[in-house]
């Protein structure tokens, strides 16, 4: 090939390249070097034409139990005795193990993990006016209805686990751990709203954060 | 001129139609070509799908693996197994953890069950002869051969090996049913010879196991039980913990007498050539020998020593005389019953019974024929309808019994198969059989331990039907497999509930009893009410006889009343043993499923023996005339069943290291006097049938003998068909594993069904050799006990440079902070059995590049396993040796790369950023291990184009699927410590704990010959396999200081063999 054709197949190479900036257009953007970019494998959420739904993702068969998914403690795992009632306090940790230990940085967890998942539509302090109901949905129950504060532990574990009437269960959402956590975090938010002053500690009663005396 | 630029000898680069510059000048053409605009088209990005879960599963975080507990089998050895799941789709198989046999490890075979489950063969309907049909029509056809039963003559049942309780209770009730059904038993991998030894001593249906942790000496016939035979990896856990001489200070001692160099051969401490004809006089010399050394083997009074008692013979006897209770004798299912009864005999003679070699009640089909029996009542008209259940007879049947023509003589013949096959073809009838992976089961191990089978994925070409559905449409029973097995199940929990239904129904018969006699005591009464106003007695005495009646109809009353109040007890104590041993039941099964294991059901045992079938011993073997043939199972293919799987293909034999071909392995006095070399071609002729295969001369034959595995030669499969020879036409049913009477002849004029002159043969063995201009680097490194315990870092001795010579370039980078991973094999433990090579290309998506690009070198293994021999020509020693990268601190191939695709991170790594990677392979060149692999073909899509969209299901969505053009090698799964990492991170402290990361090769090693872990850790397993005086690392001298270390092998010969 001579020098000027090479020199012509150059130009219109990079004219091609430049032309490909700042159009408008429906199709997806120009890329020049695919490697590796899209694989031959299958990523989570990912299309094949394997399966007629053309999902990737495919479902465990009923009846199958993973490794580490027995979940065959009704304590832990429905938040009910042996009797089928619910819980009055938080169950062990493991169905041998040690008690589920109700500290601060388990309320920490309850907390940032009831913000995410809870707060849009409980609001923050579990009074039932999110920022979704806002919006025209459906106003939840207050946690401080008498109603509410009546209920076990365990029956607060079951509802986020199951759900409740319009509420969707958050069993695939949340882990079996951190639903214990907000469970927790709704019961201190319960108790926060009727607690009396004499249970502020003595040091930060008088303190700005709790508001003048 | 021309001719010469046009074929580029260097790289044996098969001639094409472009030179370098004909390419350049089609470049410029394409450019021009593009600036018209026709390449817009295909320079964007594709247009891609979210599609999520509409329901979420519990527990599953999209792209996070889970695993599920399940089990396999080949033959009778059973395997339990974890899968790794990526979002519901099976992706890796390990052992399971939990599983006594497997304990974390699996086989090759285990590990590509998940490719044989993806493989599009698979696919389709039920064929009538020949023509799709629904399914339906083939439920039709089963029930109505299943009203054709009646008491079963004329309906012949095909097995395979299959030890699952419930299949083996469903061919009981079939046989129950239908007392006349003829059932057969046939599969390569089964073990008849042995069963019929068991028999030969009074001991029918046992199966033998070893546990060779505990003996000193073993010693095999013709056993490859480290690979091919019985729960090799079991076995192969045993070995290696025998052999752990930095713990232990002592090793065990292995004989083994073979023909073929077996995997077991290998590891040999002591290895006999010889004939597999001349095995059983071999083991009758022992057992005579035992007998001078005061050790009276039964039976053996009656064995003539046949003069082969040689200074192996003898070294054998003594040692095992002197090893009473910890040693084994090991016999191979290629040898006849005899020599497993004689090898009975001498393990209880030798007090060996319960302690290194124990019996189970077999789980497997009692009573079955043979397939030479199937082909006699086929040839007396007695079968009318046949099921085939799974298997391959037609190809993995001897060839004299013509299978093929026989099953075409059956008016219904039904073949339940994985994917259509030669058996297929002559059947009038296909049904898919259901993968493993997507159907439920239930499998014991010979050890007696039962796992429950669970599907990981639907099936994936619609319905397919399981070995115990069939039999149970037989029945009449229309069940899913997974009812079938928890009938099975359930059966078995129910004793207390059975007692109480029992009883509930005696004390309702109680009732009914007091009911009728109340009935009657009123009917009495009123008859004799009527008498009295009829005959109209005195009074009194009619008012005493009312007085009695009322009186006992009074008693009867309360006899029912007491009779109802107990059965409703009696019906209460059910129904509450129903809830709770049903909720028992469910837990019971659910914890089954998490664990993998159900208790071990039955206990090993000594059974008792009767020598009685000894006393007739064969004559001693005529010497072999002309050569002896010998038909073994490949180690990878086994009897042909992973002949589809191109890793399998691609996996080199432990001990030739040939890919994708089957050879007659003969030994180099018997391949002079051929006049044959490598790759010609031979033209067998054996009992009146030939073959054409390459001649690969290999060390450790006997003279005399050729040796070719099965496997090979198939006619169906999209991988398979069409590689290596099927040596199965030769086989008869008289001799099936050896015979002699072949005659052999280079086939050189061509003609008639030649295959030419040469067939190239691809064997990887001296790709990239490491000794480079002549010069031996110490690179497997070997010693004696002697050596070893004279001076434990003998290994030292090989340096070729002392340490204070060896002097760096320049100050070296590499930080010593955090995590600093590394690596120990110990070369010792290592028995070569490819687990680790399968692992790490399932883990790490490597593709296969098929025969071809293997001849050229191109082959993929990020993990490579070279094997050396040493010692004689014709008995030599060898060793296997695991090669992954080896990570050096000081890497060359980092040095020299011209754009940093390759670069250290700061845990020690030696990483490739694939992207950035121009394909110099300067790296490659400067690797002195030579474990880097270039991609030259864009394999991954080699692989899609022949295997179709379901390859991509495979793949392991943490990895990188390499594009043509790049390195790639070992990254010591660089995603497993990064899930690790992260993990810690998440936790808080950052910290990796000891064992978190355990690369899969590490993960699958039956032996626990891969150590991996943090070097700056002091107290981790890699640190303290480190601290042996075994430990040495490849080319020191290099002052490359590889992470990757190996620990030096020990023989343990015999100082009386010297």
């Amino acid at each position: 090939m001579t020098a000027p054709t090479t020199r012509f197949a150059l130009l219109a190479a990079a004219a091609l390249l430049v032309a490909c900036q700042g159009d408008l257009s429906s199709e997806p953007p120009v890329h020049l070097n695919q490697n590796m970019d899209q694989q031959n494998r299958l990523e989570p959420q990912e299309e094949t034409p394997v399966f007629e739904n053309g999902r990737a993702m495919r479902n465990h068969l009923p009846g199958t139990v993973a490794v580490g998914s027995l979940n065959d403690d009704p304590r832990i795992h429905a938040g009910k005795d042996a009797q089928g009632a619910f819980l009055q306090s938080l169950p062990p940790e493991a169905p041998e193990g040690e008690k589920l230990e109700l500290d601060r940085a388990l309320l920490e967890r309850g907390r940032e993990r009831y913000d995410i998942y809870c707060g849009p539509c409980h609001d923050a302090q579990g009074g039932g006016k999110g920022i979704v109901i806002e919006r025209g949905m459906m106003q939840p129950p207050s946690f401080h209805d008498e109603r509410v504060l009546a209920m076990p532990i365990g029956q607060l574990y079951d509802v986020i686990t199951n759900g409740a009437r319009n509420m969707q269960p958050y069993r695939n959402s949340i882990s079996v751990r951190d639903r214990w956590a907000v469970a927790a975090y709704v019961r201190a938010l319960q108790v926060s709203r009727r607690a009396p002053l004499s249970d502020v500690p003595a040091d930060r009663a008088g303190s700005e954060r709790w508001g003048a005396p | 001129m021309l001719e010469q630029d046009l074929h580029n000898d260097e790289t044996n680069e098969p001639r094409r139609g472009l030179n370098r510059r004909q390419f350049l000048g089609g470049m410029g053409a394409t450019a021009a070509a593009a600036s018209t605009g026709s390449l817009t088209g295909c320079i964007r990005k594709p247009v891609e799908h979210i599609l999520p879960y509409s329901r979420r599963p519990e527990d599953l975080i999209p792209g996070k693996a889970m695993y599920f507990a399940t089990a396999m089998n080949i033959g009778n050895n059973v395997q339990g197994l974890l899968i790794e799941s990526q979002d519901g789709r099976p992706t890796k198989v390990e052992g399971n953890p939990n599983h006594p046999l497997n304990r974390g490890a699996a086989s090759a075979t285990a590990q590509v069950w998940v490719s044989d489950l993806y493989d599009a063969d698979r696919a389709g309907k039920p064929l009538s002869k020949g023509a799709e049909v629904e399914w339906s029509a083939a439920e039709a056809m089963l029930a109505s051969s299943a009203e054709r039963l009646g008491d079963g003559s004329g309906t012949a049942l095909l097995l395979p090996c299959l030890p699952s309780p419930t299949f083996q209770r469903l061919v009981a009730q079939l046989r129950a049913k239908a007392p006349k059904v003829q059932v057969y038993r046939h599969d390569l991998t089964d073990t008849p010879n042995a069963h019929a030894g068991a028999a030969l001593v009074g001991a029918a249906g046992a199966e033998v196991s070893y546990q060779l942790e505990k003996a000193s000496v073993i010693a095999a016939f013709d056993s490859d039980f480290l690979s091919t035979e019985g729960d090799a990896v079991a076995n192969a856990r045993g070995y290696a913990a025998g052999r752990d001489i930095d713990k232990t200070k002592t090793s065990s001692r292995l004989y083994v007498a073979e023909a073929r160099h077996s995997l077991t051969g290998t590891v040999a401490d002591h290895r006999l050539r010889i004939q597999s004809s001349r095995i059983v006089a071999t083991l009758q010399a022992v057992a005579a020998e035992l007998g001078k050394l005061g050790v009276s083997v039964p039976g053996a009074g009656s064995v003539s020593a046949p003069g082969t008692s040689g200074k192996w013979v003898s070294a054998v006897a003594a040692d095992l005389a002197g090893a009473k209770g910890s040693s084994a004798v090991i016999v191979g299912e290629r040898q006849p019953a005899y020599a497993h009864a004689l090898a009975t005999a001498i393990n209880v003679a030798l007090g060996n019974g319960g302690k290194t070699v124990s019996w189970q009640k077999s789980a497997d089909t009692p009573n079955a024929g043979s397939l030479a029996d199937l082909s006699a009542a086929i040839l007396e008209g007695k079968v009318e309808q046949i099921f085939v259940l799974g298997g391959n007879p037609v190809y993995t049947g001897a060839a004299d019994l013509n299978l093929g023509a026989l099953l075409e003589r059956v008016p219904l013949s039904v073949h339940l198969s994985a994917r259509p096959n030669e058996t297929t073809a002559k059947c009038t009838w296909r049904l898919p059989l259901a993968h493993g992976l997507e159907s439920w089961g239930d499998l014991t191990t010979r050890t007696q331990v039962t796992s429950i089978v669970q599907p990981l994925i639907a099936p994936l070409h619609g319905t397919a039907m399981t070995e115990t559905e069939l039999l149970a449409r037989l029945l009449g029973d229309k069940s899913s497999a997974y009812d079938l097995v928890r009938a099975t199940w359930k059966a078995s929990s129910e004793g207390p509930l059975k007692s109480a239904k029992e009883s509930a129904a005696e004390a309702q018969k109680r009732v009914e009893a007091a009911q009728k006699q109340l009935d009657a005591v009123r009917a009495t009464a009123e008859t004799s009410e009527k008498k009295s106003k009829k005959k109209k007695r005195k009074r009194g005495k009619a008012a005493a006889a009312a007085a009695a009646i009322a009186a006992g109809v009074a008693a009867a009353e309360e006899a029912l009343a007491q009779a109802k109040a107990s059965a409703k007890a009696a019906q209460d104590r059910v129904s509450s043993f129903d809830a709770v041993a049903g909720a028992a039941f469910e837990a019971a099964w659910r914890r089954s499923l998490h664990d993998g294991v159900i208790a071990e059901t039955g206990k090993p045992s000594v059974p008792s023996f009767d020598w009685k079938g000894l006393s007739d011993a064969p004559a001693a073997p005529a010497p072999v005339k002309d050569i002896e043939l010998d038909f073994v199972l490949d180690s990878n293919l086994l009897d042909g069943r992973n002949a589809n799987i191109g890793w399998m293909q691609e996996l080199p034999d432990p001990v030739t290291k040939l890919t994708w071909d089957n050879a007659a392995m003969l030994s180099a006095a018997t391949a002079e006097a051929l006049g044959a070399v490598n790759e010609d071609i031979l033209h067998i002729r054996y009992a009146g049938r030939h073959l054409r295969v390459p001649a690969l001369v290999t060390m450790g034959i006997p003279d005399g003998t050729a040796v070719i595995q099965l496997g090979y030669g198939r006619e169906t499969g999209r991988v398979s068909t069409g590689v290596g020879a099927n040596a199965g036409l030769l086989r008869t049913s008289g001799a099936p594993w050896f015979g002699d009477g072949a005659t052999i002849e280079v086939d050189r004029v061509g003609g008639p069904g030649s295959l030419g002159r040469k067939q190239p043969l691809a064997i990887v063995q001296d790709h990239k050799t490491l000794h480079v201009n002549g010069m031996r680097r110490p690179i497997a490194r070997v010693g004696d006990v002697e050596d070893y315990n004279k001076q434990p870092d003998f290994v030292n001795n090989d340096e070729l440079l002392p340490p204070e010579k060896i002097k760096s370039l320049w100050t070296e980078p590499n930080e010593r902070d955090g995590h600093q991973w590394g690596m120990s094999i110990d070369l010792n433990a290592c028995t070569g059995c490819n687990a680790c090579a399968i692992a790490c290309q399932t883990e790490n998506n490597v593709s296969y590049v098929g025969k071809r690009d293997v001849l050229l070198g191109r082959e993929m293994h990020w993990l490579r396993i070279d094997r050396y021999f040493d010692g004689d020509d014709d008995e030599p020693q060898a060793i296997s040796q695991p090669v992954p990268c080896l990570q050096c601190e000081n890497a060359p191939c980092e040095q020299v790369c011209p754009v940093g695709a390759t670069a250290h991170s700061p845990d020690g790594m030696n990483d490739m950023a694939y992207n950035r990677c121009i394909g110099t392979r300067y790296c490659a060149n400067n690797c002195p291990a030579k474990v880097r692999r270039f991609n030259y073909r864009n394999f991954a899509k080699q692989n899609d184009d022949e295997l179709g969209p379901l390859s991509f299901l495979q793949r392991n969505p943490d990895v990188t699927v390499r594009f043509r053009g790049v390195i790639e090698k070992c990254t010591y799964c660089v995603q497993r410590v990064n899930e690790a990492k992260i993990a810690a991170k998440r936790e808080g402290h950052g910290v990796v704990p000891d064992g978190a990361v355990v690369p899969a090769c590490a993960q699958t090693c039956p032996t626990q010959a891969i150590v991996f872990g943090d070097v700056n850790d002091p107290k981790s397993a890699v640190s303290e396999s480190k601290s042996s005086p075994r430990n040495y690392v490849l080319f020191s001298d290099m002052n490359i200081k590889p992470r990757t270390s190996f620990k030096a092998r020990i023989r343990n010969p015999n100082p009386k063999m010297s």
